[in-house]
């Protein structure tokens, strides 16, 4: 009888469980997908490295997996504490009628049971599908070619979702129960008549707080705009602390600003039942405005990640094009007497049976680059001089410049007599350096002045490495070059065709035999063309995978504590909104009012996302403009259409629940 | 005296064919202007039935209900919405203010439902909230007030739009009796001084006693009808109760 009971109600108020439903749904259908990934390796032709790398991922996927199952179990109990709310009238009827609660938990325990099921069973499904293009992401992500396509289906995964849904379900019975237990009759079969204390703020207080959430956000915005995004890790959390209290402040005290502003504007307040509407959304707004601030938190990071993760990803491998100009490189930074027996000893490695190999070194001056640079700051150097003041200039041969640069197989600039050409491979330094060599005719090092070249300066970089740290190099004639003191030893190497990956091996090998060697007191550094592609795609392509599901994850739960909100507070205004029918507002006129109030409940924590993410996105471009080019554009577009489907989804889906619930 | 609602021949029937419950019974009285009526009977006689189609919450079987010349049987959902906002004023057992909004603020909103302009709307709630005595109240919330003021802001959100006909149900049913007694003195102030039209559904006796004629119904029908006239408030309750008794049933039923 009780499981007739359970299953006919689940099938009855399916219209109250259908926003429960879809979120477990979607939930499932996520963390199955993205748990999956190590299923997606058939299908991707992947290297040792890269290989490594899915590895990582799968770890951190893990790690965050548990995370992010605790985020939806508080959103499922969340969920479930408003199914029950709704019901709580029927549920002492059954009480009434002699049902123990014993009896009743155990309906509920049904109904959870039942609803588990069947969003577990239709989210895997959807999980399965969406496994299959996820693993394209991934391809595309990692840079590798996808093999011939595999249906991927992970067992492990399904048994994974089913073991962490399980025990979210077990708590939400367990909750249930207690719930059940600690409820009295009289309060259940009144729940409907409870009349709701208003909470009030002074409109001193509002105003006062609001305008300082305002300066606390500018702020924000400033010191982000005026440093950027890499400037110092302190700057960048204490802008984003700024901005998370300054949230926190316009939502405590923005209902309370705008209803004092609202209502001075006669003619809006006193519009039809615009009134109502604006006091319904305050109230609403006064008793949530920490899950608003947690809601619209959560939609920056969703709208930020995905809309500039791809870029900033994009342009990092942009800026590896520019600083990988070699299969491999072995540096160290070398003085006195080592730097005959580096040399020696990067001579003897016999790496030249794998392609053509150059030894040079580089020189110290001592002489900082601001002091040439400051006059001719641009906006992207002025950053850059400011935080590194201690860099100076170095210098290397004019040889060793012309033979670098045929190993590209570039052309060198041809420099006559005392000629000096500077060199940087720093896309902020690029623009500074040039105005230098535009306007000055000559450059002092060391007390000794030169005549720099009319034919320009030069971006180049004169070793491979994953990071751009070539500020500024002048190519001095040999001669001069030399009577400075050596700073580095570099070892290139561009191996000849089909041997790059014995060579690779063979250059790892020998950067651990120099490590060992006791006559040589530092420690050889360097990397390989491929070493360094793989590493940096993989480091970035990991944190674009864990941001877009990280960020998928908060958009629906932020969509969803939203309609749940909205779908609460319904059946509390069921009462209401049958009076204003009473008192002759139309039927039109009570779904306007529901649609406005829907609306802008669901707009206020996108909109302040929205402008928080303006600012965001602005700094990211900027800094992508100076790494790499490559614009947000597109993936903007792409994001907003993501945001549209799954929070309009939730919102036309809360609307029409909203609807039928006062009906 | 013009009338200001008819209600001819109406009947309502409930249930479906085989079982079909009449809770109208051919039912007929004017309601003239100015007038202060009582409609009075046992649960189940069929009164809150009579407001519910009045107020055109409910509609009629047969029959013709004419409020200011206007036959609301024959009117479209859409005109009723129209009709109800504009031409009627309820108040209820349990107000039915809204809880989120304050005094003032729940009677401007029968105003600006009307789309009243808002210039106006101060001085015409001010000019009503003086009549029924709750200026002090007007910037409270519901649940900062008394019953016997929230049934007042209630009245004065019925009576602030001008309607033609205001229709009580059961107006006292939740207050104390001292609340009750401030309540319907107000009402026979608006009622002598403004010339406010109420239509009053009670089972109270001593609530029906400030009513200038009373309608008592059974079983779907009009049993009797009693009209003040000349008497004192005292004398017509006696002449009230005489008829409650009776209504209570029938001697011979007893037997």
């Amino acid at each position: 009888m009780y499981f007739k009971l359970s299953l006919r109600n689940v099938k009855r108020s399916f219209k109250d469980y259908a926003i429960y439903f879809l979120t477990i749904t979607f939930a499932v259908c996520l963390f199955y997908s993205f748990n999956s990934i190590s299923a997606q390796k058939a299908m991707l032709d992947l290297s040792s490295t890269q290989s490594d790398m899915i590895d990582v991922l799968m770890r951190m996927i893990g790690a965050i997996s548990v995370f992010i199952s605790v985020v939806l179990a508080f959103l499922i109990l969340f969920a479930n504490r408003f199914l029950i709310k709704r019901r709580q009238k029927e549920l002492g009827m059954y009480m009434t009628l002699g049902m123990s609660k014993y009896h009743i938990s155990r309906i509920l325990v049904m109904e959870t049971f039942f609803i588990g099921l069947m969003s577990l069973a239709v989210g895997l499904g959807l999980g399965v599908l969406l496994s299959q293009g996820l693993s394209v992401l991934t391809g595309a992500l990692f840079k590798v070619d996808m093999n011939a396509y595999e249906f991927v289906f992970s067992t492990e995964a399904m048994i994974k979702t089913v073991i962490y849904f399980g025990i979210i379900f077990l708590v939400v019975m367990v909750t249930n129960i207690l719930v059940m237990s600690r409820y009295k009759l009289i309060d259940l079969l009144t729940a409907s008549r409870k009349n709701q204390k208003l909470k009030l703020r002074k409109t001193s207080t509002a105003v006062i707080v609001f305008i300082s959430s305002l300066i606390l956000l500018g702020i924000a915005y400033g010191m982000m705009l005026e440093y950027g995004l890499f400037y110092d890790i302190a700057v960048f959390w204490v802008s984003i602390a700024l901005g998370a209290v300054g949230t926190f402040l316009f939502f405590f005290s923005l209902s309370g600003f705008l209803l004092n502003v609202l209502k001075k504007n006669e003619k809006l307040y006193y519009n039809h039942i615009n009134m109502f509407v604006l006091r319904q959304i305050n109230s609403k707004v006064n008793s949530t405005f920490i899950s608003m601030t947690i809601i619209c938190l959560m939609l920056f990071f969703t709208i930020g990640v995905l809309s500039t993760g791809f870029s900033l990803k994009e342009s990092l491998e942009k800026e590896l094009d520019q600083t990988t100009p070699y299969d491999a490189t072995l540096y160290d930074y070398v003085d006195g007497e080592e730097v005959g027996t580096l040399k020696e000893a990067f001579n003897n490695l016999e790496l030249n049976e794998y392609g053509d190999t150059i030894v040079f070194t580089r020189h110290r001056t001592d002489e900082r680059i601001i002091n040439y640079l400051k006059p001719y700051s641009t906006r992207d150097s002025n950053k850059f001089l400011d935080q590194d003041r201690g860099v100076d200039l170095e210098v290397m041969k004019r040889s060793d410049y012309e033979e670098l640069v045929k190993m590209q197989g570039k052309e060198p600039i041809s420099l006559k007599g005392e000629e000096v050409l500077l060199l940087t491979n720093r896309t902020n330094l690029k623009e500074s350096i040039r105005h230098f060599v535009e306007q000055e005719e000559k450059i002092k090092i060391r007390g000794e002045s030169y005549p720099i070249t009319s034919k320009g300066m030069q971006m180049l970089s004169t070793k491979t490495d994953s990071v751009a740290m070539e500020f500024m190099t002048a190519v001095l004639p040999d001669e001069m070059a030399e009577q400075l003191p050596v700073f580095s030893v570099t070892l290139n190497v561009q191996y000849e065709e089909g041997k790059q990956g014995v060579a690779d091996e063979k250059v790892q090998e020998a950067r651990r035999m120099l490590n060992q060697r006791s006559d040589l007191s530092t420690h050889v550094l360097g990397t390989t063309k491929t070493g360094a592609y793989e590493r940096s795609t993989g480091t970035s392509a990991v944190a674009v995978y864990i941001g877009v599901y990280l960020g998928i994850v908060f958009l629906i739960s932020s969509a969803a504590i939203l309609a749940l909100q909205q779908l609460s507070e319904a059946s509390e205004n069921m009462e209401r909104y049958s009076m204003l029918k009473k008192i002759g507002v139309t039927q039109k006129g009570v779904h306007q009012s529901i649609f406005k109030q829907v609306f802008v409940y669901f707009m206020m924590p996108l909109a302040l996302a929205i402008i928080h993410s303006i600012f965001g996105i602005k700094v990211v471009n900027d800094a992508l403009l100076t790494a790499g080019q490559s614009s947000v554009l597109l993936p903007s577009f792409i994001t907003a259409g993501v945001i549209i489907i799954v929070y309009g989804g939730y919102f036309l889906a809360t609307y029409s629940g909203y609807k039928s619930i006062v009906k | 005296m013009p009338s200001i609602m008819q209600a001819s021949h109406i009947e309502k029937y409930f249930g479906n064919k085989g079982n079909v419950t009449k809770a109208l019974d051919d039912l007929s009285f004017d309601v003239e202007k100015g007038d202060f009526v009582g409609i009075m009977g046992p649960s189940g006689s069929g009164k809150t039935t009579l407001l519910n189609c009045i107020s055109t919450i409910d509609t009629v079987t047969t029959g013709h209900i004419t409020i200011n010349s206007q036959d609301i049987t024959k009117l479209k959902k859409k005109h009723l919405e129209k009709f109800r906002r504009d031409e009627l004023g309820f108040i209820f057992q349990d107000f039915n203010l809204l809880d989120t909004l304050t005094a003032f603020e729940n009677i401007a909103l029968a105003l600006t439902i009307q789309g009243e302009k808002p210039s106006e709307i101060t001085s015409k709630v001010q000019a009503t909230a003086e009549k029924l005595e709750i200026t002090s109240v007007l910037n409270k919330f519901p649940y900062e007030m008394s019953g016997g003021q929230k049934q007042r802001v209630a009245s004065a959100r019925a009576i602030v739009t001008n309607p033609s006909l205001v229709l009580a149900d059961e107006p006292t049913g939740a207050l104390d009796s001292k609340s009750s007694r401030l309540l319907l003195e107000s009402f026979e102030k608006l009622n002598q001084d403004l010339d406010t039209t109420i239509l009053m559904v009670t089972h109270d006796a001593f609530t029906a006693s400030y009513a200038n004629r009373i309608l008592f119904i059974k079983d779907g029908k009009i049993f009797n009808e009693l009209v003040k006239g000349q008497d004192t408030r005292k004398a017509f309750f006696n002449r009230i109760m005489e008829v409650v008794t009776l209504l209570g049933g029938d001697a011979d039923d007893v037997f």
